[in-house]
Parts: structure tokens; C-alpha cells; sequence
């Protein structure tokens, strides 16, 4: 788990077992992910690939807000370990720490960290040995309860004042905050009110401000118990609300967040205390990315290794036709056209130029003759009464003019040259002469 | 010492964390590899993209150039068959236009081709021709074998003599040498 990440605890697992270890005994609470939704899991039977989830009591450990007074965020992720190395007693040494959330302050950032003896983690997993748990994430109380309350609970305005109590028989566990920050904790034996009012006053809620009350707990399990908890919270105002099952809201929280991503999130079964099939699967897990990572690679150098290779044949094919028409019109012309490759085209047409006056006669001989086309073009003329007074032609262009009793006829004669001989006019003049029109075309014969 | 080395290498590739740290390195250098094929795909199809339309109107040019050539060779296999069938000479000299008509033999000239081959070219003029005996004029070039073809023209008609005009012709015929 990174600094200030929202990943949940055990990121490798899609399973996760919480368990709070009450006096009456453990209470166990099962849930399943699937397509990124949380399932509960009802039953006794245990999965062998679920991550179990645990947590230290706020007893056992501490949430310390740090204050870095420095203006860079990066900074301040750098800075805040030794921070707070100065302000704990007998400073870092045996102790675990676990930054939860960083927030901008007045003149910084406010660092939350969770902080525990190595010994009491080392108790407190020993504590859950004993029971059968080996576990995969020892989680934080407070924090716990504390998002766990958001999730249930959602605070109505950002700035609600919310205070999470958590009641057994032999303890009370205090948390409090604003909206959805979670500002201090506090642990005590028995259920007292001051408790409460100090921990508020410390974090600078009024007495008289309007406060959501979440309970939980074994003991308010019974409805008569909890309000009677609530009367004797001398000036609790506000709105209670009780989680439901408040009995089993730990274990709970514990397996939700091993499970889900979010806020607070804490583990401190980190680095040389990690649980050795917790880094098994965890690399495992980075194995199948890797690996997946490198099939698609391999996918992605075929695809493009295909695509060139396409490219060049397609390339091949394409300078293959042209040489082939090389050689056949070398072929043709009876000598070899020696080319370079992109300059074909203009290198062959040099020689068909050259080449040309030697085969044109020949050409001209089998085309299409001038004479029948002259033939027809003067009879369609004199059936129209239009005369024509000067004809000129060489290669395959002709020039005609003449004088056209009216404008349709002249241009009926035009329309029926073009369509049946196949004729191209490229000018057409007409001017009014006298009683009837004047008119000079010319045009190519094909 | 190997066998101490062997085992040492062993350790090391049992576990898990340098297991992943080669499968990564393998998958990094693979995706290097892909993206350096990747990059040159990229090359290969914008100078594709830029060149297959020049190169496909270069094929495109040369099948149709070709066509061409291919046509002037069957012309000449046209011609050659013609020779072989028989001659039948274009004999101008006693075309009515030639002989009362007016028009006159300008220039009679020959060029060398293709080897064993001439083309021959006339050139007719007259200032004041019947119009009427230009079509049998030409209807008899071009029944001659091998055909005379006509190269260029100019037909004026005058205005002060209806049915007659000024003409120039020019016609074209292919000839076998003959040794």
C-alpha cells in the first residue's frame, strides 16, 4: 500500500474474511467482490483464497494529526515521517506508521497518520493467532468505524459534525470529524461523557452544536440499552442513528475495506511485517499483469509486424504490375527498356515518344478513317440545308464553317456529329449573318 | 565453485520478486520492440498512403501505354498480312481530278520507318477543283492495297464558282520494300 492511497487493503484478494474479536468471542464477517461490487457471504465455511482482516483497538493505537507547514503537497509527503519522528516520545523507533489522509491547512498541509507499537502489533496479531486468525491486514479501529459509518451513513451537509461510538461491554471507542474528514479518536474502559466532550472540544466542536450521533457496538444492540446510552449523553443534541447489526460493524468495516477501494484506508502488516501470502499474491497478481501486459505486446508487435509486412507486399505487388508492363511494351516495341524504379513511367514514355512516327502510319491505317466521317458530316449537313464553306483537318482535329439557315439546325448538327461519330467539340462559335447564322467548329475526331 | 554458483543463480530465480523482475524486463523490452515496430508501421503507411496513388496512376498509365503499343504492333501484323494477300496500287495519275480536274501532284516523298518498311506521303493541290469528284477521289485511295490514308485537308469552296473550291490534300500509305 502506497502513502495516502485509497487502494483497498488487500487489493489482491477477491474475498476477505473481517473479524473483531469480542469478549463473547470472534465475530466473523464474509464478503465476496465481483464485478467491483461487495457481496456478503453468508455461512461458516472458510475460502482458502480469502485475505483475513483485522484490526488494532484505538487502546492499542493512535491517529496523530502532523502539521507540515510547507506550501508543496510533495514536499509534505516527503517531510511528514520526520515530523513526526520529532514530535512522538522516544521518536520512530519500534513503531509502525501509517499515513492516512493529507489535507491543506492554514499555512501547510495536516498530515493523519495511524501510529502503533511494533510490539502491540506484534500482541495483537498473536491475540488473533490464538483465536485461528492469521492475518492478512491488521486495519485501524477508528478508521475503520469511521468510513464505515460514512458508507452507511452519508453525512447530509459537507460540514455536518459527526461523532461514531462505538460501545461494548468493557470499552468505548470515540471517533470524531467533519463531513467526511475524520478529525480525532479516542478509547476508553467504560461509557463516560466526558470522554466524549473533551475529544469534541479538542477538535473545536461547541456543546451546543448540532451533532449527528452513529452508534454501534454490542451494546447497543438492544434498543432500550441504546437510549439509554443516548439519555445519559448530558446535552447530546442532534440526531442519533444506530448502525445496523451494530454488533458486527467492525468486522464489517474490516472486510470492506480489504475489498473496496476508498478513503483511510490502513494496514499495518507493511514492508518486513507484510504477511507472506499476502506478497505471494500480491506478486502473483503482478505476474498476471505482466504477463498479460506482455501478451498484449507480443499481440501489438505481430499486428504491426503483419501490418509492415502487408505494406511491403502490397508494395511488391504494385511494383511487380509495373515492371511486367514494362517488359511487355519493350516486348512490343521489339527492345529492352531498361527503368528505375519510380521512374517508369516517364522513362517508358520517353521511348513510346520516340517510338511513335515509326508505328503511327501504321496505327492510322487500321483506325477509323477521316474520309467516312467527312462523308457523313457533309451529308447530315445537306440534309439540313447547311452549307459548308471551308473544311481543314490534320492529324485527328477538324475545322468546319459554314452558314446554317437557323440556330436549332446548326445545333441539332452539332449534337449529331458528337453522339454518333463520337466527336469532341472543343469551340463552337455562332454569329447571325444576314437571314441566317454564321458558324466556325472545331473538333477532335476519335 | 559451479556448482556453488549454480545453486547461487538458483536461489536467485526461485524467487517470486526476480521471477517478476525478469518478466518485466522481458515485457519492457517486448513493448520497446513494438513500439520501434509500431513507429516504422506508422512510417510505412503514411509513405504508403503518399505513394499508392502516384504509383497506382504509373501502372494505370503504363497498362493503358501498353494497350497503345500493342495496338501498333497488331497494326503492323495488319499491314503485313495485307502485303501478303496482294497489291492493289492507289493509281491517282487516272483519277478524273488528276487528269481534268485540276489537281496536281505537289510532293511525293518517302521515309524509312521500321526496317523493311516505308511510308509514302502525297500531297495534292488545286485552286479550282470540282467538289463533287472529291469523294470518289478518296474512296479510291482508300480501297488501294495497302489503304491510303488521309493526313490532313483543306477544302474552301470559292464563291464566285459554286461546286468548286480550293483543296489541299495530303494522304499516307504504308509500303513493303520490296529487295
Amino acid at each position: 500500500m502506497t502513502p495516502f492511497s485509497q487502494t483497498r487493503t488487500a487489493d489482491w484478494a477477491s474475498a476477505a474474511a473481517g473479524v473483531e474479536l469480542a469478549e463473547g468471542g470472534p465475530r466473523v464477517v464474509r464478503y465476496c467482490r465481483r464485478w467491483g461490487r461487495l457481496r456478503l457471504v453468508q455461512g461458516e465455511r472458510r475460502n482458502p483464497a480469502e485475505a483475513v482482516a483485522g484490526g488494532m483497538r484505538e487502546t492499542e493505537c493512535a491517529l496523530r494529526r502532523i502539521h507540515v507547514p510547507l506550501s508543496s503537497r510533495r514536499k509534505a509527503v516527503r517531510v511528514w515521517r520526520s515530523l513526526l519522528d520529532i514530535e512522538l516520545p522516544g521518536g520512530m523507533e519500534g513503531k509502525a506508521a501509517i499515513p492516512l489522509a493529507i489535507e491543506p491547512s492554514k499555512n501547510g498541509w495536516d498530515v493523519l497518520v495511524a501510529v502503533a507499537d511494533r510490539e502491540a502489533v506484534s500482541v495483537r496479531l498473536e491475540a488473533y493467532r490464538r483465536q485461528g486468525f492469521d492475518l492478512h491486514v491488521l486495519d485501524h479501529e477508528s478508521a475503520a468505524l469511521w468510513t464505515q459509518a460514512l458508507m452507511e451513513f452519508p453525512p447530509e451537509k459537507p460540514d455536518e459534525p459527526r461523532v461514531v461510538l462505538y460501545a461494548t461491554d468493557d470499552r468505548l471507542t470515540v471517533t470524531v470529524g467533519v463531513g467526511e474528514a475524520l478529525r480525532a479518536s479516542a478509547g476508553a474502559r467504560t461509557f463516560e461523557g466526558e470522554t466524549i466532550r473533551r475529544l469534541l472540544r479538542s477538535v473545536g466542536i461547541g456543546g451546543n452544536a448540532e451533532i449527528r450521533w452513529i452508534w454501534c457496538g454490542s451494546r447497543v444492540e438492544s434498543e432500550e440499552e441504546w437510549l439509554a446510552l443516548v439519555a445519559r449523553l448530558a446535552g447530546g443534541l442532534g440526531r442519533h442513528d444506530r448502525l445496523k447489526d451494530p454488533a458486527a460493524v467492525l468486522a464489517r468495516a474490516y472486510a470492506c475495506r480489504a475489498l473496496q477501494d476508498g478513503a483511510l484506508r490502513c494496514n499495518f502488516r507493511v514492508d518486513e511485517w507484510a504477511h507472506p501470502e499476502s506478497v505471494r499474491q500480491r506478486v502473483r497478481r503482478h505476474v498476471r499483469i505482466a504477463l498479460l501486459t506482455l501478451g498484449a505486446g507480443l499481440v501489438a508487435l505481430a499486428g504491426f509486424m503483419a501490418d509492415v509486412r502487408w505494406i511491403e507486399a502490397s508494395d511488391r505487388e504494385v511494383q511487380r504490375a509495373i515492371q511486367a508492363a514494362v517488359h511487355t511494351i519493350g516486348d512490343h516495341l521489339g527492345l529492352p527498356i531498361e527503368t528505375a524504379p519510380g521512374y517508369e513511367r516517364a522513362q517508358v514514355e520517353a521511348v513510346i515518344h520516340e517510338a511513335e512516327p515509326r508505328y503511327r502510319p501504321f496505327a492510322r491505317m487500321t483506325g477509323p478513317s477521316l474520309v467516312s466521317a467527312l462523308g457523313r458530316l457533309l451529308a447530315s449537313a445537306r440534309r439540313d440545308a447547311m452549307e459548308v464553306h471551308r473544311l481543314e483537318g490534320e492529324q485527328d482535329r477538324l475545322r468546319v464553317s459554314g452558314w446554317a439557315a437557323n440556330r436549332e439546325t446548326f445545333e441539332r448538327w452539332i449534337e449529331e456529329v458528337s453522339q454518333e461519330d463520337g466527336w469532341h467539340m472543343i469551340r463552337k462559335d455562332i454569329t447571325p449573318n444576314g437571314s441566317g447564322w454564321r458558324f466556325e467548329v472545331e473538333t477532335v475526331v476519335r | 565453485m559451479d556448482q556453488g554458483g549454480d545453486s547461487r543463480w538458483k536461489r536467485w530465480f526461485a524467487e517470486p520478486g526476480n521471477r517478476l523482475l525478469i518478466l518485466l524486463i522481458v515485457t519492457t523490452l517486448i513493448w520497446v520492440l513494438a513500439i520501434g515496430v509500431g513507429w516504422r508501421t506508422f512510417q510505412a503507411w503514411r509513405r504508403w498512403g503518399r505513394q499508392r496513388p502516384v504509383r497506382e496512376a504509373d501502372l494505370a498509365q503504363l497498362l493503358h501505354l501498353e494497350q497503345t503499343v500493342a495496338q501498333w504492333r497488331k497494326a503492323v501484323g495488319l499491314a503485313e498480312q495485307r502485303c501478303r494477300e496482294g497489291l492493289r496500287p492507289f493509281e491517282y495519275e487516272k483519277t478524273p481530278l488528276l487528269r481534268e480536274g485540276g489537281l496536281t501532284l505537289v510532293r511525293n516523298e518517302t521515309d524509312n520507318v521500321r526496317p523493311g518498311w516505308r511510308v509514302r506521303r502525297l500531297r495534292f493541290e488545286g485552286s479550282d477543283v470540282p467538289l463533287a469528284g472529291l469523294s470518289d477521289f478518296m474512296a479510291s485511295a482508300e480501297s488501294a492495297i495497302p489503304p491510303w490514308r488521309l493526313v490532313s485537308l483543306s477544302i474552301e469552296a470559292l464563291d464566285a464558282r459554286p461546286g468548286r473550291g480550293r483543296v489541299v490534300l495530303e494522304l499516307e500509305t504504308v509500303e513493303k520494300e520490296t529487295p
